[in-house]
């Protein structure tokens, strides 16, 4: 008797179905749409920085900032406190954030999850002792779509403030689609209203996003060339203004010296980038050197800062 | 005798030093001049136009592109340092081998 062929064997693989976890599929957040392509882009700043950021437990985290500049000299502190609920994913909930500085100007954050689908986001600012805005917002994220709705600056003697609802679905694994309204209301400017979609298509190697309403028209590429170098591209439309500015930025890693840079070029003569190097393997300083350049204006804005702490 | 009167019109043009100078230019043909005349101007133009060129070119590699490059030769530089040295101490083998980020 000869043996059946070994294609008709059963083997062990066939046999036990795969037990793979589940893949996320909801789309993110709304705000979080345009997210790859704007990490791209640099983060220009001036003047001299210094930033120390100091773990007082796996918990909470300090960062003191000083920084001297033509716009603002001064002293900033920051802490940070996050919670023991561990959800999949990596997200650790609660979050809370709070930036403050030497006159008592706060901004502060308060992130929380139920249940792995209601997320809450408070937000506060408070500047010269009254309280400068204040907004919350409720997000639902289902196992394809995210609904939230954003409460701003809710004056209830006033009667005024902005609701923002929103909402974003996976409609194939690559396309995402979403739409917001803007609803703003005011006891003497009355009432005004936005619509806008926004639509995110995603491959292996590049993402295109685009929102589209009555304010304007934001168009953005991304594409990943390989580990560390990736390009975006930016179009954005201002029908309020009449403005039209396209932006091109890249960003490169070189992994064994622990470099990034960032550099963005754009259509009103912009030129600008920003360098990060980590200055030893085992001590944690990061230098960072920043320079933008107008080449219309013939104006141009370095800055230089120092990173000490992870 | 009574001096006479200077004749209205002798015939002779009265031209000041800077209008016959001026005038040389009629040596040329006009086709020639006018073609000088462009040539030079658009030289003019696209040497203020190379010299723009330049400065924006330069500036722009200068802040999006330098500080890349010359991260990236340093790097480089010390991996063939380090790979060289490896070669020398302990053969062609080791020198393959990836070595600890070295900043």
């Amino acid at each position: 008797m000869s043996e059946p062929p070994p294609s008709v064997k059963p083997t062990a693989e066939a046999l036990t179905p795969s037990l793979q976890p589940p893949v996320n599929q909801n789309p993110g957040a709304y705000e979080e749409l345009h997210r790859k392509c704007r990490d791209v882009f640099p983060m220009c700043f001036e003047g001299a920085k210094l930033m120390v950021q100091k773990g007082l437990s796996s918990q909470f985290q300090i960062t003191h900032t000083l920084s001297i500049s033509t716009a603002n000299t001064g002293y900033r502190f920051g802490a940070t406190y996050i919670g023991t609920q561990d959800y999949p994913g990596g997200e650790t909930f609660p979050v809370l954030l709070a930036d403050t500085d030497g006159s008592g100007n706060t901004s502060a954050t308060i992130l929380h999850q139920f249940a792995e689908k209601y997320r809450v986001k408070l937000q506060g600012q408070v500047q010269q002792g009254k309280l400068a805005a204040a907004q919350g917002t409720f997000e639902r994220r289902g196992r394809l779509s995210t609904y939230g709705i954003m409460l701003g600056n809710t004056d209830l003697i006033n009667q005024s403030g902005i609701v923002v609802g929103h909402l974003l679905r996976r409609i194939t694994e690559r396309l995402d689609l979403g739409a917001e309204l803007v609803y703003q209301y005011d006891k003497r400017s009355g009432q005004h209203s936005a619509l806008s979609y926004a639509a995110r298509y995603t491959a292996p190697n590049w993402t295109l996003s685009s929102t589209l309403g009555t304010a304007g028209v934001q168009v953005l590429y991304h594409h990943k060339q390989h580990d560390g170098l990736q390009f975006g591209i930016e179009f954005d439309a201002n029908l309020r203004q009449a403005e039209c500015v396209t932006t091109f930025a890249y960003q490169a890693e070189l992994p064994e010296s622990a470099v990034t840079v960032r550099a963005s070029c754009d259509t009103n003569w912009t030129v600008g980038a920003v360098f990060e190097k980590r200055l030893s393997p085992t001590l944690p300083f990061t230098l960072a050197i920043s320079g933008l350049l107008n080449h219309l204006k013939g104006q141009g804005k370095f800055g230089v800062g120092l990173i000490i702490g992870a | 005798m009574a001096a006479l009167p200077a004749p209205k019109d002798d015939g002779i043009l009265v031209e000041t030093y800077y209008e016959r100078l001026e005038a040389l230019k009629e040596m040329f043909p006009a086709t020639l001049r006018n073609v000088t005349s462009k040539a030079v101007s658009g030289g003019w133009t696209l040497f203020t136009f190379t010299k723009q060129a330049a400065w924006i070119i330069s500036t722009t590699a200068m802040i999006m592109v330098l500080p890349y490059i010359i991260e990236k030769e340093r790097a480089d530089n010390e991996k063939a340092q380090v790979q060289q040295q490896r070669q020398m101490l302990l053969g062609p083998q080791a020198a393959v081998q990836g070595s600890q980020p070295h900043y």
